[in-house]
C-alpha cells in the first residue's frame, strides 16, 4: 500500500509525461504452489507443479519508471495425492486422498521499471495478491473390506498474500512488446512461484 | 520441489548464453573531452559532421545519445535515439560535461541477437509449460 501511495505523489512532483500512458499484456505460465498443510505422507515434495496458468494484466504508468499494474488470471485444476495409515474399527487400513487444486486470482502491485524509452526494461514490482482457491477432495479407504469412496463438497478460500515480481519487457516494435516475469507469493515461507511468458502492447 | 528447481535452474544456466551472444562488438569511440576548457567542447563539436552519432554528459550526469543535428557557437542540437521519437534536444556548452562521438554497433547483428535471445527465452518457456502439464 505504501508502494501504490507513492505513485500518485511521484506524479504530483510535476515529473514529465510518460513515454507511455498505459500497457495492456496477456501471459500464460506455469504455477507452483506449496501445499504442506494437506498431509506429510507425500514424501518430501510439497509442492504441485502441474498447473498452468492464463491471465492479462493492466497498467498505469505514473511516470517513466514508476508503475501501477492489475492483473487477474486463473489456474488448471491440478490433482494432489495423499496417503494416510489409518485404523478404523480395530483394522489397519489407508486413506488415499486425491485433492484437484484450481485458483482465481487479482493482484494489484506497484512496478519499478529502469531505463527510459529503450528496447530493453527490467523491472521490480511488489503488490498484494488475491486468490480464490478451489479445493476439491475425494477419498479412497483402503483396507480388508470393500473399497470405499468418499466425496467432499468443493471449499473455496480466499487468501490475500503479499508478493514480489522481477522480471522485463523485451520491445519489437516501438510498442509491442515480449514479457516474462517470476512472481513469488509468501505466506509463513515461498507459497507460490508464477513463472509467466506473454505478450503486450502501449498505448 | 525439486523439478522445479531444477526446471528453473536450467533457464538461469542458459540465460547467460543467450546475453553473451548479446555482446556488442567493442570499437574504439574518441576519448571523452573534459569541460575543463568550454572552448575545446566547442572545437570538438565543430569537427563532428552533422549526422554523426554522439554521447553527450549533461549537468545532473545526464546522457543524452543520439544524432548531431545542428550546432552553433553556443549550442549542440541533438536528436536523441530512443524507442518512441522524442524531439530533438539543445544543450548549451555550458551544460555540457562531456562528449564523444558514439560509434553504432552492428544494428543487424543486435536485431538478430534480441531475436535470438528472445526466440529461445519462448522456447524455453514453451519447453516449461509442456513439462507442467506432463511433469510430477
Amino acid at each position: 500500500m505504501v508502494l501504490l501511495a507513492g505513485a500518485p505523489a511521484a506524479r504530483a512532483q510535476g515529473a514529465a509525461a510518460p513515454v507511455s500512458r498505459a500497457d495492456l499484456s496477456f501471459s500464460v505460465g506455469w504455477f507452483n504452489a506449496e501445499k504442506s498443510e494437506l498431509g506429510s505422507y507425500r514424501g518430501r515434495n510439497d509442492w504441485y507443479n502441474r498447473s498452468l496458468y492464463g491471465g492479462a494484466g493492466f497498467g498505469w504508468y505514473w511516470t517513466d519508471h514508476l508503475k501501477t499494474e492489475i492483473d487477474g488470471g486463473v489456474t488448471t485444476g491440478a490433482d494432489l495425492f495423499v496417503y494416510t495409515p489409518t485404523v478404523i474399527e480395530g483394522r489397519q487400513a489407508t486413506l488415499y486422498s486425491t485433492y484437484t487444486i484450481g485458483t482465481s486470482r487479482f493482484a494489484i502491485s506497484q512496478q519499478y521499471q529502469f531505463y527510459r524509452n529503450v528496447w530493453f526494461h527490467p523491472f521490480v514490482s511488489g503488490g498484494v495478491d488475491l486468490t480464490w482457491e478451489r479445493t476439491r477432495r475425494e477419498d479412497e479407504v483402503y483396507s480388508l473390506q470393500p473399497v470405499r469412496t468418499q466425496p467432499f463438497d468443493t471449499r473455496t478460500e480466499l487468501l490475500a498474500r503479499p508478493f514480489a515480481t522481477v522480471g522485463f519487457k523485451a520491445y519489437f516494435t516501438p510498442r509491442a512488446f515480449f514479457r516474462t516475469d517470476m512472481k513469488i507469493a509468501f505466506d509463513t515461507g515461498v507459497d507460490e512461484a508464477l513463472l509467466r511468458f506473454g505478450l503486450g502492447v502501449d498505448f | 520441489m525439486k523439478r522445479f528447481i531444477a526446471s528453473l535452474l536450467c533457464v538461469l544456466l542458459a540465460a547467460p548464453g543467450c546475453a553473451t551472444g548479446m555482446t556488442r562488438v567493442q570499437t574504439t569511440p574518441r576519448p571523452p573531452v573534459s569541460t575543463a576548457d568550454p572552448s575545446v567542447l566547442g572545437d570538438f563539436a565543430r569537427q563532428l559532421p552533422l549526422g554523426s552519432r554522439v554521447r553527450a554528459t549533461v549537468s545532473g550526469n545526464r546522457v543524452i545519445r543520439g544524432t548531431l543535428l545542428k550546432r552553433t557557437d553556443q549550442a549542440l542540437v541533438i536528436q536523441p535515439r530512443a524507442r518512441i521519437a522524442e524531439p530533438p534536444v539543445e544543450v548549451p556548452f555550458a551544460n555540457l560535461i562531456s562528449l564523444e562521438q558514439d560509434m553504432p554497433s552492428s544494428n543487424t547483428g543486435r536485431a538478430v541477437a534480441i531475436g535470438v535471445g528472445v526466440g529461445v527465452g519462448a522456447a524455453l518457456g514453451f519447453l516449461l509449460l509442456i513439462a507442467a502439464a506432463l511433469g510430477d
